[in-house]
């Protein structure tokens, strides 16, 4: 196989077995690698009802045929599970060079499963595999594990691990690798704590082999050129993903004190400018990233004192408007703690704005919280409330559970503004402001997301994505259901870039046609825009046949009453809500799912070449 | 020669400065070929500007083939039109503000225009902003 390893590897904790198999190529050409290839495995493999935090789930990690090339920005991996916030698909992408290193390992991907009966982390290096006794690393953070585990092992390893959060099982606990970058979203650090897993230390020297070298350095070379010359490059570059926070604020859509405003009046003060300007010590690349959208930040005195790669816009949204703190030093800090610990830094701000608002209300009081005050815009609290969840002591028990269990179990109307999607808490981009982004949201396979697809660009930045024949928006402020197929094509190509090991910002600059030729001649394979779209959408669909099963209907593609019903109250998107259910009957047609259910039909399932899989899924 | 902008007198400067700049003709080589490329860029007022002024820039295959102030928009058939403060226009030809700065401060919002070619030619909008600070100006309120 081209671009292959041809090979992954499966442990058992539970037996303290380890095994190789073939990688299926008819498998890999399917489904193109990464998050295809790796929800492939886990819908196989997986029965319906499983428990995410139970010995049967399975945690997937996956590179794409592009990992480790010099494909623009192309070193991320995938890992696929049973998300233990949401209880559905769970996935998510990372960065660095962990991807690059499981290649050079010898490996396409490794499935985890099973439980260890005791803690361990695992060796992998040039095909040999060891299973270590990790009591030397439990209880330490992501930093000290890294510095421990290069200790031990004397070797230049990338490592991937959990901080405390994942062995507390904290449901939105994140796998960090290349210490700054994460597998954020959906609870995979409490999936690999639940198994006893605190790290995977990974390298070697193996190369990877394209079928076509001379053709895809051609492909490659000019696609980095297009992206040198792109509005891309010049904005990421200077100014970080933050670079958004006042071109959302203008449009009306930054979350503020949970979602209760639209816009705050400190933004240029915590905007990608005021980080360049206040904070920035330096850039950071991932692996054939011609951008360098990374960021390295320094509080050099006071209390925040800290330095490390971010802070990232999602960030600077979860820990600044949402939980409506002003402090850049504070929000800078708070990411670099949530790293530290191992905490999805969205769904953590999203919680903890939560609380907030419940304490505002009276529906949490100082008898909750140990005497602590939960007020908005107390960023004292809001880092006394990471370190509590990440440590899952006190009210951070009950916060470690998630937005949507801490409202089940509170109640007394708090359900009305748990901002979350199928259990995932939703980013900062409130789509009363646009609306498409609202129906992005209640249709993404692993819930409240904004990089399924991301449909911010046409909408909130007015920039468009090249990777789709039609991305724009007429009026963002507008219900048109004739653009739920934006919405649709978004999905499926951008889940290409995660299934290759591509980075999604290409999509903005890059055309379809620029990026086939680069995986034709990686892998050999006969490869054009055609296959692209249709491979996206094949896997789209395959992952949404898994939530199928778990119980997924019409139901839960909706979106927090608060966006169907409570008009932004001021700024420049003032009295908007979202009407839903046009865009998604418009988007199930498109979709050629059946409307009332949301189901993919049998047709569409078998024009994706997935017609067993109605079988497969048991009773629906 | 000092001229004030705007004015038809800075048209004609920056008409001039922007065809003396190779390195501009050459990234905008494929610029309006194909596609209407011609700008219509409206200024609001502010910072010393009374009232909503318009000047049209006609821009194909690497050469400015014109550059002047229209009275009404409509007037002119362009493919792109942005707009903004006289403010941030002043303050992006004095220098002082960057052209993507501008862009993510949400400063310059885009009326008209297809994306696809700010996004695939944003290194020859980014040279056209500086080549025309060479032109000699006196801004209005300074």
């Amino acid at each position: 196989m081209f671009g292959f390893m041809g090979k992954i590897l499966r442990v058992d904790l539970s037996a303290r077995l380890v095994t190789e198999e073939i990688v299926d190529e008819k498998a890999a050409r399917m489904f193109l690698g990464g998050t295809g290839l790796a929800t492939k495995y886990l819908f196989d493999e997986l029965a319906k009802g499983v428990d995410p935090l139970g010995p049967d789930n399975k945690l997937i990690f996956m590179s794409g045929p592009l990992t480790g090339t010099i494909s623009p920005s192309s070193g991320r991996f995938s890992a696929v599970t049973k998300s233990p916030l949401t209880g559905l698909w769970g996935s998510s992408n990372s960065g660095g060079r962990w991807g690059l290193d499981l290649k050079k390992s010898g490996y396409d991907g490794i499935i985890i499963e099973g439980v260890s009966v005791s803690p361990v982390y695992l060796i992998i290096e040039d095909d040999k595999v060891e299973i270590r006794d990790a009591k030397s690393v439990w209880g330490l953070g992501v930093k000290e594990t890294i510095q421990q585990i290069a200790a031990e092992t004397s070797k230049k390893l990338n490592v991937a691990c959990i901080g405390v959060a994942g062995e507390k099982l904290v449901r939105y606990a994140a796998i960090m690798n290349d210490l700054h970058r994460t597998l954020g979203r959906c609870g995979f650090g409490a999936v690999m704590g639940s198994k006893n897993l605190k790290a995977i230390a990974i390298g070697g020297s193996h190369k990877i082999e394209l079928a076509h070298t001379e053709a895809f350095k051609k492909a490659a070379r000019a696609a980095n050129e297009l992206i040198n010359e792109s509005l891309l490059k010049m904005t990421l570059e200077v100014y970080g993903t933050n670079m958004v926070l006042e071109m959302v604020n203008v449009k009306g859509g930054l979350p503020t004190r949970n979602w209760q405003s639209g816009s705050c009046d400190y933004a240029e003060d915590i905007s990608g400018p005021a980080v360049s300007e206040k904070i920035l010590v330096g850039k950071k690349a991932c692996f054939s990233c011609p951008i360098a959208c990374g960021r390295i930040s320094e509080i050099k005195t006071g209390k925040y004192a800290s330095k490390g790669e971010g802070p990232e816009y999602e960030s600077v949204g979860a820990f600044g408007p949402m939980c409506d703190v002003k402090d850049l030093d504070a929000i800078m800090y708070a990411h670099l703690l949530c790293n530290e610990y191992g905490l999805d830094t969205v769904s953590t701000g999203s919680t903890i704005a939560f609380s907030m608002e419940c304490f505002e209300k009276g529906i949490l009081t100082n008898e909750d919280t140990e005497g602590l005050d939960l007020n908005f815009g107390d960023a004292d609290v809001m880092i006394e409330l990471i370190h509590k969840i990440g440590k899952r002591e006190g009210i951070g028990n009950l916060l470690a559970e998630g937005t949507r269990r801490v409202s089940e179990k509170l109640g007394q109307g708090s359900e009305h503004f748990a901002m979350h999607v199928k259990g995932l808490e939703l980013p900062a981009y409130d789509c009363r402001a646009t609306k498409m982004t609202g129906l992005a949201f209640a249709t993404a396979n692993r819930g409240g997301d904004h990089i399924t697809a991301y449909v911010q660009g046409p909408t909130f930045l007015d920039i468009p994505y090249l990777i789709v024949d039609e991305s724009t928006i007429e009026d963002p402020t507008m219900e048109n259901p004739a653009e739920a197929i934006v919405v649709k094509d978004m999905e499926d190509a951008l889940t290409v870039f995660d299934a290759v090991g591509c980075c999604k910002f290409m999509g903005m600059a890059l055309f379809a046609e620029d990026l086939t030729p680069i995986i034709a001649n990686a892998t050999g394979w006969d490869f054009d825009v055609s296959d692209f779209r249709k491979g996206g959408e094949r896997i789209f669909n395959l992952a949404r046949m898994f939530n199928i099963r778990e119980g997924v209907t019409r139901r839960d593609d909706t979106l927090p009453s608060r966006l169907l019903e409570e008009p932004l109250p001021d700024g420049p998107a003032e009295g908007l809500v979202v009407d839903l259910d046009p865009l998604l009957d418009a988007y199930y047609d498109v979709r050629g799912w059946d409307i009332s259910t949301g189901l993919p039909t049998k047709q569409k399932l078998e024009d994706l070449g997935l017609g067993d899989i109605m079988e497969q899924a048991g009773e629906i | 020669m000092t001229v004030v902008y705007p004015s038809k007198e800075w048209c004609d400067a920056a008409k001039d400065a922007l065809n003396s700049n190779p390195e501009l003709s050459r990234l905008g080589k494929k610029w309006g070929v194909g596609f209407n490329g011609d700008w219509l860029y409206e200024l609001e007022p502010g910072g010393g500007l009374v009232e909503t002024t318009y000047i049209f820039a006609r821009y194909r295959a690497g050469e400015c083939q014109g550059m002047e102030m229209v009275n009404d928009p409509s007037d002119v058939d362009v493919g792109f039109h942005v707009k903004g403060s006289y403010k941030d226009f002043k303050e992006l030809l004095m220098g002082k503000k960057e052209f993507i700065e501008g862009l993510v401060k949400a400063k310059f919002r885009r009326v008209k225009g297809d994306g696809k070619q700010i996004m695939r030619n944003a290194k020859f909008s980014k040279v056209f902003t500086e080549t025309l600070r060479v032109v000699e100006t006196d801004f209005l309120g300074e």
